[in-house]
């Protein structure tokens, strides 16, 4: 699979602030990546600084096999962005902010009817966009994002403020760019439910620098493990301990680490006690961010 | 570059704010020639000592008092583009490298083409008013109506580079449209500065178009007639490509 965006060694401070601290990944082509990381861990600074907005001090970008810098010219034509606020005029319509994008930016104006069906927005398309709802502004961002048939998106928190019928619009438009369209995203959000609906892979950064990334099935592999519910708890664990399983958790729950739950369920009735549940459970994403994250404060 | 322009005219032909600050311009220049040429040759005892303007000076005035009009470029140009900066489009047209000078110069060719628009419509209604109300005869020789023509679109355009640069260094509407303008007082107050008149803007503005016989159009002092408007023109071209120059080096050397 080739590379669709790489990044190595890159550096960049705001003054004292260390915005980014040797920022090195990559990205494959033609995947949904979610680019996560708390509030200041860098991630609007890589974004800017992979569409050439800000200057990095130190390090390697190279977008769709270019060099961001030398190349960022012909960069430009091959991606589309939406970074912070996007860059609409409410005093113009959606079909009038489309049109002077599309002249700005140097692409035709062919597209702009299909891309406001692709968002939903032809209804709409002659209202000012003043009068759009921040779901309508964010599809009308895309569509401008996409008006010069990118092979790649930047999203920065796309899905951010949009109530659950807008997120859901957007999700699916997003999905249906990679799965039919080939495209590559690379998506930034605070919210690791959008992350585990659509991502295929996740990079997690901290303080500037990746602290773990992967697929989400490597991410949250190796936390396997079964919660059981049983009336004497104290006893159960005893039982389980004596037969080999590591046990956690409190009062009437007990966590035993690993995936094996027939086993569990023979320990426990060999001894006489029957669960009233045993639900086998995967580590989740937040559990794996919150842990990262820590570690690396 | 013909799409940036074509951009550029749709955003501001979609605004209501050049209909407005023309508006604004037609009063306060109707208000200029009542009180400069209406009222002298109209009502003298009115204003006793004031000066009575007669053609074909009147037209010249009337030149005068339209590119003397800043304020115009410079809240055109600094509101059209100081709404643009907390937004994408600002960031991804201006700061990035690629095309920075096709961004910059497109947006001054317009914003300076629709001030310029207007200062010909102030100049063209103050040469109705001067026609019916200066007394005396005769007009400005045709090339002499060139010469306004182009002096004024030049003298805007730096205005609009004024405003322009304002907006890159500051990054902020408020501050840039308030720079600017004090810029364009103080720099008129500095100019009675006899060693930096030569080098004044607003000066060398007006001594483009050349003196008035008998009157002084700013500040009681008659000091164009030592500027040659061949210098005075120099002196204006200087300062426009100084002020693209200042904002092309604000963004180049500031991030997003």
């Amino acid at each position: 699979m080739s590379v669709a965006l790489a990044l190595r060694d890159v550096h960049k401070r705001y003054g004292k602030t260390r915005a980014l601290d040797g920022l090195s990944f990559e990205v494959p082509t033609g995947v949904l990546l979610g680019f996560l990381g708390p509030n200041g861990a860098g991630k609007t600074t890589t974004f800017r600084t992979i569409l050439g907005l800000a200057r990095p001090d130190r390090g390697v970008i190279e977008v769709l096999g270019m060099r961001v810098g030398p190349e960022t010219n012909r960069i430009a034509k091959r991606v589309g962005a939406i970074v912070e606020e996007p860059g609409l005029y409410g005093f113009l319509s959606g079909r009038d902010n489309l049109v002077v994008a599309a002249d700005t930016l140097g692409f035709g104006h062919g597209r702009i009817d299909g891309l406001l069906a692709f968002v939903e927005l032809t209804g709409d398309a002659d209202r000012k966009v003043a009068g759009y709802s921040k779901g309508m502004r964010q599809r009308l961002a895309l569509a401008a994002a996409l008006l010069g048939d990118p092979e790649m998106l930047f999203l920065d928190e796309p899905l951010d403020g949009l109530d659950p019928a807008g997120q859901s619009v957007l999700r699916d438009q997003l999905r249906r760019l990679v799965d039919e369209e080939g495209k590559t995203i690379v998506m930034s959000t605070h919210d690791l439910a959008d992350v585990s609906q659509l991502a295929d892979r996740v990079v997690v950064i901290n303080r500037g620098k990746v602290v773990t990334e992967g697929t989400l099935e490597e991410l949250t592999a190796g936390g396997d493990r079964v919660r059981v519910v049983v009336g004497a708890p104290d006893e159960a664990r005893r039982v389980l301990a004596a037969a080999g399983f590591e046990t956690d958790g409190a009062a009437s729950e007990i966590w035993v680490t690993g995936s094996d739950g027939a086993g569990i369920v023979r320990a426990l009735a060999e001894a006489g006690l029957y669960p009233s549940a045993v639900i086998p459970e995967r580590r989740t994403l937040e559990e794996v961010f919150l842990r990262v994250t820590e570690e690396s404060s | 570059m013909t799409g940036l322009i074509r951009a550029e005219l749709r955003k501001l032909a979609k605004r209501k704010l050049w209909w407005v600050m023309l508006a604004i311009l037609v009063v306060v220049m109707g208000m200029a020639a009542v009180f400069l040429l209406v009222v002298p040759s109209r009502a003298p005892e009115a204003v006793p000592g004031m000066p009575v303007i007669r053609k074909p000076d009147a037209y010249i005035l009337g030149a005068q008092q339209a590119i003397g009009q800043t304020w115009f470029p410079i809240v055109l140009a600094a509101v059209a583009m100081g709404g643009e900066m907390r937004s994408a489009a600002f960031a991804a047209s201006l700061v990035r490298d690629s095309r920075r000078w096709a961004h910059l110069l497109a947006r001054l060719v317009v914003l300076a083409a629709a001030s310029w628009l207007a200062t010909l419509v102030a100049i063209g209604g103050w040469a109705i008013m001067a026609a019916a109300f200066a007394p005396g005869e005769g007009a400005p020789p045709s090339s002499e109506w060139l010469g306004m023509v182009w002096k004024s679109g030049l003298i805007v355009a730096t205005w609009t580079a004024l405003a322009v640069a304002a907006v890159t260094v500051f990054r902020s509407l408020g501050p840039a449209l308030g720079a600017a303008l004090v810029f364009s007082f103080v720099e008129g107050l500095v100019s009675l500065w006899e060693v930096y008149r030569p080098f004044s803007l607003s000066t060398n503005s007006t001594a483009m178009l050349g003196e008035l016989s008998g009157f002084d159009a700013g500040f009681g002092v008659s000091a164009l007639g030592t500027i040659p408007p061949g210098r005075a023109t120099a002196v204006v071209v200087v300062w426009a490509v100084g002020l693209i120059g200042l904002a092309w080096a604000a963004l180049q050397l500031r991030d997003a």
